[in-house]
C-alpha cells in the first residue's frame, strides 16, 4: 500500500457555531486535549483518514475576530501564519451568515486556503431562508459545503473539498481583495508599498493584512514588523502608519479601526444581498417563547435555582456513591497488600504512599465527570448564556461574571472539579479572578473539621456556628473579589459583551465526549502530579524514623500482648502513644512544632500546626492527626478517651476561642494539594503560588485578629 | 437626524430599536462591539433586561447579545420610527419585516409582493 500523505486542517469559526460538533463527527473520540504553548486556552487535535490522506485536524479556539485584544484570537491568528495549515475550514452558523462571515472575510484576507462550512443546515433549510450557492462560493473565493455537524452530515463533502482544494489550489484558490473605500484603499496601498521597499519581514503574515492591522491600530503586528527593520526604517514606518491613520479619520469622520469595521460588514451585507433570499420565521422565536420562562423576571431565579441544585445534587450526594465503591476498593486493595506483604517500610509506602496517592486522585473522578456531563448539557442547551445573564448583577458585584457562580456554588462540594468548571468562562481575567475565589466556599472535606471542633467546643450551638464559618467565607470571597477587582485586575475590565444563542437540545455524543475530556485531563495531567505529591508528603510524615524507639515499644507491646487480658488496653495504649511519637518526630511534626510560635498566637497548640500540614493531603485529615497526636481514637465521637474531650480538657492548651480561630484558618488557608494542582492546570504555576501565599496570609490574619481581639474581649 | 436624537442605547426601553451612531469607548471593549456587529447604522432592538435591570440583551444583525448597562451607556444610537423589528441585516432592506408580527395577520408578506 502506499504511504499515505499527511495532511493538516484547522478549524476555525465562530463560539456557538458548532464547531465542535463538526470537530466530533469528523474524529469521533480520536482527540487529545492540550493547551496552546504558552497560555492556558485548550488546544484540540484530532487524527483521522480520508482519500489516502493522513489528516490532523486542529479545532482552533472559537473566535469572532482576529485581533490582537484577546488571547483566543492571537493563538488562531499565530497558528494561521506560523503553522501554515494545509486547509483552514471556517465553520459557520448557516441561521447568523451576517455575523460568520465577519470571520470569514478576516481568514481570506489572511491568505488561507479557506473551505466554508455552513453549518447547521437543516436549521437554515428550516428557517425557510435561501441561499445561492454557486454566487457565495464566487464572491467568497472559497468552496462552500453545507453541513450539520451534530448528525454528521456533510462532513465527508467537506473533507473532500479540503483535499481537492490541496490537489489543484491553484484552480480553485482565488484572492478576493476587500476594499474599503477609496480613503482607506488609498493609504493601504501606500503603506503595502512601503512595507514591500522597507523589505520588512511581517513574518510570514501577508503585506495587506499586516498593513490593515496596522492601521486598526495592531500594536502586536506593528512590533513585529518593525522587529527586523533598522531604528531608522521603524520609525519612519511608525511615522507613516500614524499619518495613514490620521488621514483616514480626517478624511471619513470617523477613526481607522471603527471604519475597516464597517469596511468588513459592509462587504458581507453586499454578499449577502446578493446572494439570499431572508428566512421567512425568526428562529428565535422558539427560544424567545423558552426564555420567556426561563430569564423570567419572577420564574427566571427560582428556575435557575432549582437546576443548580440538581447539578449540586447530582455531582455530590449521587456522585457520593461511586465514591465510596472507589474508596472502598482502593482500601480492599491496601488492606490485601498490607497482609501479603511483610511488615516494612516498603510495604507501608506501597500501602499509604502509592495506594492512598492514587486513592485521593480516584475519588474526584466521579464528581468531575458528572458535574462536566451537567455543564456540558447546561452549555450546549444554550442555558449558560441565560444563566450568566441572570446572574450577572450579581457577581459583577463582587468583580467577576455571571458565569462564575456555577464554579463558585460547586466550591462548596468540592475545589477541585470547581476549579476546572472555570473553563467555562471565556476571558482570563474571569478565569484567575474564579479560580482564586473558588477555595473561600467552603468545601466538603472541611466540614468533618468543624463538626469536631464545634462539637466539642459549642456543644448546643454547634449547628449555627458552622453556618457562621460557611457565611464568613462567602464574605470573605465578597471582600478579596472587590480588593482583587479593584487593584490585581484593575487594567483589564473584561467586556460582558455575550451571545445568547438558540436554545438547542444537546447530543449524547458531545456530551459524552465532553465529559472523557475532562476525565482524561483530570487522571493524566494531575494525577501524576497528585500522586507525586502525595508520595512526597508520605515520605514526610514517615522520616525520619528512629529505629531504636519502634522496636523498644514494639518489643514492650509485644510482651504486654503475650501477657494477660488485662493488659491489652496498655498494649493499646502503647500502639497509640507510638503512632503519636511517629508523627513527632517526622519531618512534618517536626515543621509544626518548629512554627508553632507562628500559630500560637492564634490560640493553637502545635498538634493543631502540625494537622494543619497534614492537612495539606486532604482537609479531612486533619481530624485524623489530631485524633492521633492526643492519643485518642479519632472515630469515637463522645465520652471519656474521645477526641472532642480530649480537645475541651483544659491540659490541651486549647481554648473555645482558639477553636474557632481554628476552624477559621481551615476554611481559609490554602486548599488541598489536588485543587492546588487543579488551579496550577487551570490558570498557571505564577498565579497558583499567588493563590496559596494569599491564602496563608488571608487564613492567618483573620484567625489572629479574631483570636487577639477575642481574648481582649475576655471571651 | 438632528444631533439631540442621540441616546445612550442604555436608555431605550424593550420592544424600542434604534440605529448604532457610534461606539465610544475604546480597546477591547469597542473592538469587540465593532465585531459583534455595533457598526455604524446597524439597527439594533432592546429585547430584555435582566431583573436588576442590568444587563440587558439586544438584537442585532438577527444574534441575541447581552450588554452590562454601563457598555450600553458607550453605545450612541438615534432612534429611528416606526420601530422596526429585530432583523438580520443593516439598513439595507427597508419595510421588510423580520419575523411574524403579532396581531398583524400576514402583512408583512403582502407588503413583499
Amino acid at each position: 500500500m502506499a504511504k499515505k500523505r499527511a495532511l493538516t486542517i484547522a478549524l476555525a469559526g465562530n463560539p456557538n457555531s458548532g464547531k465542535t460538533s463538526v470537530f466530533n463527527s469528523m474524529t469521533g473520540a480520536r482527540q487529545q486535549v492540550g493547551n496552546w504553548p504558552g497560555v492556558t486556552v485548550e488546544k484540540k487535535v484530532g487524527h483521522l483518514t480520508h482519500r489516502g490522506y493522513d489528516i490532523e485536524v486542529v479545532d482552533l479556539p472559537g473566535t469572532y475576530s482576529l485581533t490582537a485584544y484577546s488571547v483566543e484570537e492571537r493563538v488562531v491568528r499565530s497558528y494561521l501564519v506560523e503553522k501554515k495549515p494545509d486547509v483552514v475550514i471556517h465553520v459557520v452558523d448557516s441561521g447568523n451568515l451576517a455575523r460568520n462571515l465577519y470571520l470569514t472575510v478576516q481568514l481570506m484576507e489572511l491568505d488561507v486556503d479557506l473551505v466554508v462550512g455552513l453549518n447547521m443546515w437543516d436549521e437554515f433549510v428550516s428557517s425557510e431562508a435561501e441561499l445561492d450557492l454557486e454566487k457565495i462560493h464566487r464572491l467568497l473565493g472559497a468552496p462552500v459545503v453545507r453541513t450539520v455537524g451534530h448528525r454528521g452530515d456533510g462532513i465527508d463533502a467537506l473533507l473532500d473539498a479540503a483535499v481537492d482544494l490541496v490537489e489543484d489550489r491553484e484552480e480553485h484558490h482565488r484572492h478576493v481583495p476587500i476594499s474599503y473605500g477609496p480613503h482607506v484603499n488609498d493609504v493601504l496601498v501606500e503603506l503595502v508599498e512601503l512595507l514591500e521597499e522597507s523589505e520588512a519581514s511581517s513574518s510570514g503574515y501577508p503585506l495587506r493584512w499586516a498593513a490593515i492591522k496596522m492601521l486598526e491600530g495592531d500594536v502586536e503586528i506593528l512590533d513585529l514588523v518593525t522587529a527586523g527593520l533598522s531604528e531608522d526604517a521603524a520609525s519612519k514606518l511608525r511615522a507613516a502608519v500614524a499619518r495613514a491613520i490620521k488621514h483616514i479619520s480626517t478624511a471619513t469622520g470617523a477613526d481607522a479601526e471603527k471604519v475597516i469595521s464597517e469596511g468588513r460588514s459592509g462587504y458581507v451585507e453586499g454578499a449577502l444581498k446578493e446572494s439570499m433570499e431572508l428566512p421567512r420565521t425568526d428562529r428565535m422565536e422558539l427560544s424567545r417563547r423558552i426564555d420567556n420562562i426561563f430569564t423570567n423576571r419572577f420564574l427566571g431565579y427560582p428556575i435557575f435555582l432549582a437546576l443548580i441544585w440538581i447539578l449540586f445534587q447530582l455531582t455530590f450526594q449521587l456522585g457520593a456513591y461511586p465514591q465510596s465503591w472507589l474508596s472502598s476498593a482502593v482500601s480492599w486493595l491496601a488492606g490485601g497488600l498490607s497482609t501479603v506483604l511483610p511488615d516494612s517500610l516498603l510495604a507501608d509506602l506501597v500501602v499509604n504512599g502509592v495506594i492512598g496517592g492514587v486513592g485521593s486522585v480516584i475519588v474526584f473522578l466521579p464528581n468531575i465527570m458528572i458535574l462536566f456531563l451537567g455543564i456540558s448539557f447546561l452549555e450546549d442547551s444554550g442555558y449558560m448564556a441565560r444563566a450568566a445573564f441572570l446572574m450577572d448583577r450579581l457577581m459583577h458585584a463582587l468583580g467577576l461574571h455571571g458565569k462564575s457562580f456555577i464554579p463558585m456554588l460547586m466550591g462548596f462540594g468540592c475545589s477541585v472539579p470547581a476549579i476546572m468548571a472555570t473553563r467555562t468562562l471565556e476571558s482570563k481575567r474571569d478565569r484567575v479572578m474564579t479560580t482564586l475565589l473558588v477555595p473561600l466556599m467552603s468545601c466538603s472535606a472541611r466540614l468533618p473539621v468543624y463538626v469536631l471542633i464545634a462539637g466539642a467546643f459549642f456543644a448546643e450551638r454547634a449547628g449555627s456556628v458552622v453556618f457562621l464559618i460557611y457565611v464568613v467565607g462567602i464574605v470573605a470571597a465578597m471582600l478579596v473579589g472587590r480588593l482583587f477587582a479593584k487593584t490585581l485586575f484593575r487594567s483589564t475590565p473584561a467586556p460582558f459583551v455575550m451571545e445568547l444563542p438558540p436554545y438547542r437540545l444537546p447530543t449524547g455524543k458531545g456530551l459524552l465526549i465532553h465529559m472523557w475530556e475532562r476525565a482524561k485531563i483530570y487522571l493524566q495531567k494531575m494525577g501524576g502530579v497528585i500522586l507525586v505529591a502525595s508520595i512526597i508528603l508520605w515520605f514526610l510524615g514517615a522520616f525520619p524514623r528512629d529505629k531504636a524507639m519502634i522496636e523498644t515499644y514494639e518489643a514492650d507491646i509485644a510482651s504486654l500482648r503475650a501477657a494477660e487480658q488485662v493488659e491489652q488496653t496498655a498494649a493499646d495504649a502503647l500502639e497509640t502513644e507510638l503512632q503519636a511519637r511517629l508523627i513527632e518526630d517526622s519531618y512534618i511534626g517536626r515543621a509544626g512544632k518548629a512554627l508553632h510560635p507562628v500559630v500560637k498566637p492564634l490560640g493553637f497548640s502545635w498538634e493543631m500546626g502540625v494537622s494543619l500540614i497534614t492537612g495539606f493531603v486532604a482537609k479531612e485529615v486533619v481530624v485524623s492527626t489530631l485524633g492521633v497526636l492526643y492519643h485518642v481514637d479519632a472515630t469515637a465521637t463522645n465520652g471519656e478517651g474521645s477526641l472532642p474531650a480530649a480537645l475541651r480538657n483544659p491540659s490541651s492548651g486549647i481554648t473555645p476561642l482558639g477553636g474557632f480561630a481554628f476552624m477559621l484558618f481551615v476554611l481559609l488557608y490554602t486548599p488541598c494539594i489536588v485543587a492546588v494542582t487543579a488551579i496550577k492546570r487551570e490558570v498557571g504555576t505564577k498565579w497558583m503560588a499567588f493563590s496559596v501565599g494569599y491564602q496563608m496570609v488571608l487564613a492567618w490574619l483573620v484567625s489572629f485578629g479574631v483570636y487577639q481581639i477575642g481574648t481582649l474581649l475576655g471571651l | 437626524m438632528t444631533a439631540e436624537l442621540r441616546v445612550p442605547l442604555a436608555e431605550l426601553e424593550p420592544g424600542e430599536a434604534a440605529m448604532v451612531v457610534d461606539v465610544e469607548g475604546e480597546g477591547a471593549f469597542r473592538r469587540r462591539l465593532l465585531d459583534m456587529g455595533f457598526t455604524k447604522g446597524a439597527l439594533v432592538r432592546v429585547i430584555k433586561l435582566a431583573p436588576f435591570r442590568d444587563p440587558i440583551e439586544y438584537c442585532i444583525g438577527g444574534t441575541h447579545v447581552t450588554l452590562r448597562e454601563q457598555e450600553a451607556r458607550q453605545v450612541m444610537v438615534e432612534q429611528v420610527t416606526p420601530t422596526p423589528a429585530c432583523r438580520k441585516h443593516g439598513p439595507g432592506k427597508r419595510g421588510r419585516r423580520f419575523g411574524r408580527g403579532l396581531g398583524r395577520g400576514r402583512a408583512w408578506r403582502r407588503r413583499e409582493r
